[in-house]
């Protein structure tokens, strides 16, 4: 079972690897080929680690996302999800290689811990815990795809490249995500604040992690009112998409490794 | 008349206006962003938060430190405020439902911030929270408001598999008039709630006392008028979140585009 494991992470890794350069070369050759070949290594990829996470759920006997290599690998499997949503739905081959880049980059990470999985501690045996954690990284793989949606709208404002989707489809999927990631992101926050009352009494922590979570919520939730304002559609929503997500690097990896709090990283 | 009539509708549309939503919600993150800059230097004037009520920390606590806690009543106000923003917006939903039903999602998630808000509001300021009580077995304890005593009935260890011990349970009893309201076996995630009421059993010792080992455990007792209501609002923006998720959809199927203000 374990070689097995290791088999599947080093597939789905070298997968992932593949479908960047599979991707970066469709964007100089510009061969329907190539970005075909790089979705089905995506595909391949995902379909590993979701059957390396499947065998690790099986194994522990609860879907293990409580470690740093299990956070980043549960991450790094929402990423390329989100990623696989957006392609099959708008097919925009590799627009959205930022996030694969980001799947690619917490999977290195990944690569270079222990992969044991922990014995889960009676606070975290709760199905509160695997909703809070699942709906809050599914939540910002959304906003990390609203960023490359956001950024890529800029670049193709300013520079108009016919490598990239229309300005139309990008605004379309960077408020789509903003949406679906302030929607899984709320569930997160309605999970993680009902396992915080029957945990420690009070459903609100003024701990700097539940401040700067609900700062989050408060930002995105302003966004998904943004768009129906012309002043900030499109530039101006791209812009917010790429602070927004500056934010959820925040909440995510600078409170969780620079500071103290009840979310640590490590 | 008619002067009358529209500058109350001039107010009522700033009310429930989205701009005015937008400008509350940007004011109260970028009042928290700067704010919470100071919580990690100052855990002696922050960390108390957790533990007693906001009323009582900003009596207490903040009003000593005013330089390091004015940006918290001012995001609170500013929160309140959008709750505030948000009722408008919902009572001019009801008053145009039949019109716009399509966004009953939307407006769902609005009523549950709404209460979610007056909860928070209503519990700090009148709920109480006392960590760390030490509690012996067979003690009662009378927990105000309602008049209820609480005796804590047996604190046994739960063991994994290899032997080692990984919990506490505790056994608790209410009663009100020598009646038995409520027994529960305390454990992580399982405490003790009854009427805003919620008993969490934090740890458990021996200490010998007038010749006699007595085992104690150490109880944070909270008490949260709105945590009822407060789960009505997280129920209903639940409830919101899934209806716009189904609405979105159906909204792009049918190529139906954001208005534009």
């Amino acid at each position: 079972m374990i070689e097995l494991q290791y088999w599947l992470i080093y597939g789905a890794f070298a997968a992932y690897v593949a479908a960047v350069l599979l991707y970066l070369c469709h964007f100089r050759f510009r061969h329907d080929s190539l970005w075909r070949s790089a979705f089905a290594m995506v595909l391949l990829g995902f379909t590993l680690q979701t059957l390396c996470l499947a065998l690790r759920w099986f194994i522990a006997g609860f879907l293990p996302i409580t470690n740093l290599f299990n956070t980043q690998f549960f991450f790094s499997w929402c990423l390329a999800a989100t990623y696989l949503y957006v392609e099959l739905r708008y097919r925009i081959h590799g627009a959205g290689l930022f996030v694969m880049f980001c799947c690619l980059l917490l999977f290195a990470s990944v690569l270079t811990r222990d992969p044991a999985i922990p014995m889960l501690i009676p606070a975290l045996d709760t199905p509160l815990f695997t909703l809070h954690v699942t709906t809050s990284f599914a939540g910002y793989a959304f906003f990390a795809m609203a960023f490359s949606m956001g950024v890529l709208y800029l670049v193709q404002r300013w520079v108009g490249s016919s490598l990239l989707p229309e300005l139309r489809l990008l605004r379309k999927i960077n408020e789509e995500s903003v949406f679906l990631g302030f929607c899984l992101f709320t569930l997160c926050l309605i999970f993680g604040g009902i396992w915080a009352y029957v945990a420690w009494g009070y459903y609100f922590s003024w701990n700097i992690k539940g401040v700067w979570s609900s700062l989050l919520w408060l930002f995105y939730g302003g966004m998904c009112h943004a768009k129906f304002v012309r002043r900030w559609q499109g530039t101006g929503y791209a812009i917010l998409s790429i602070v927004g997500f500056a934010l959820v690097l925040f909440t995510y990896i600078g409170i969780g490794v620079l500071l103290s709090s009840n979310h640590p990283l490590t | 008349m008619t002067t009358n009539l529209s500058w109350y509708h001039r107010v009522w549309s700033l009310c429930c206006s989205l701009k005015l939503a937008i400008v509350l919600a940007t004011c109260a993150t970028l009042m928290a962003v700067g704010g919470s800059v100071l919580m990690p230097a100052n855990p002696q004037v922050f960390g108390p938060l957790d533990e007693m009520i906001l009323k009582d920390w900003l009596m207490e606590i903040a009003a000593q430190s005013p330089a390091l806690t004015w940006w918290v009543p001012i995001a609170s106000l500013l929160v309140l405020l959008l709750g505030l923003n948000t009722l408008c917006c919902v009572i001019d939903w009801l008053v145009h439902i039949r019109a716009r039903w399509r966004k009953s999602g939307e407006y769902l998630i609005h009523s549950g911030f709404f209460l979610i808000v007056c909860a928070f509001l209503w519990g700090n300021l009148i709920g109480y929270r006392a960590g760390g009580q030490p509690v012996f077995v067979g003690q009662a304890v009378e927990l105000p408001p309602h008049g209820v005593v609480m005796v804590l009935e047996d604190v046994r260890p739960i063991a994994a598999a290899g032997g080692r011990v990984m919990e506490m349970s505790n056994t608790l009893a209410l009663y009100h008039d020598d009646r038995l309201l409520k027994r529960v076996e305390t454990r992580a995630n399982h405490p003790l709630t009854w009427k805003g009421l919620v008993v969490i059993p934090a740890d458990a010792g021996q200490v010998r006392m007038g010749g006699q080992l007595r085992t104690y455990s150490l109880m944070t007792i909270n008490y949260d008028p709105g945590a009822g209501l407060a789960l009505v609002g997280t129920i209903a923006m639940g409830v919101g979140v899934v209806v716009a998720m189904f609405s979105f959809y159906r909204k792009r199927s049918t190529g139906d585009h954001p208005d534009i203000e």
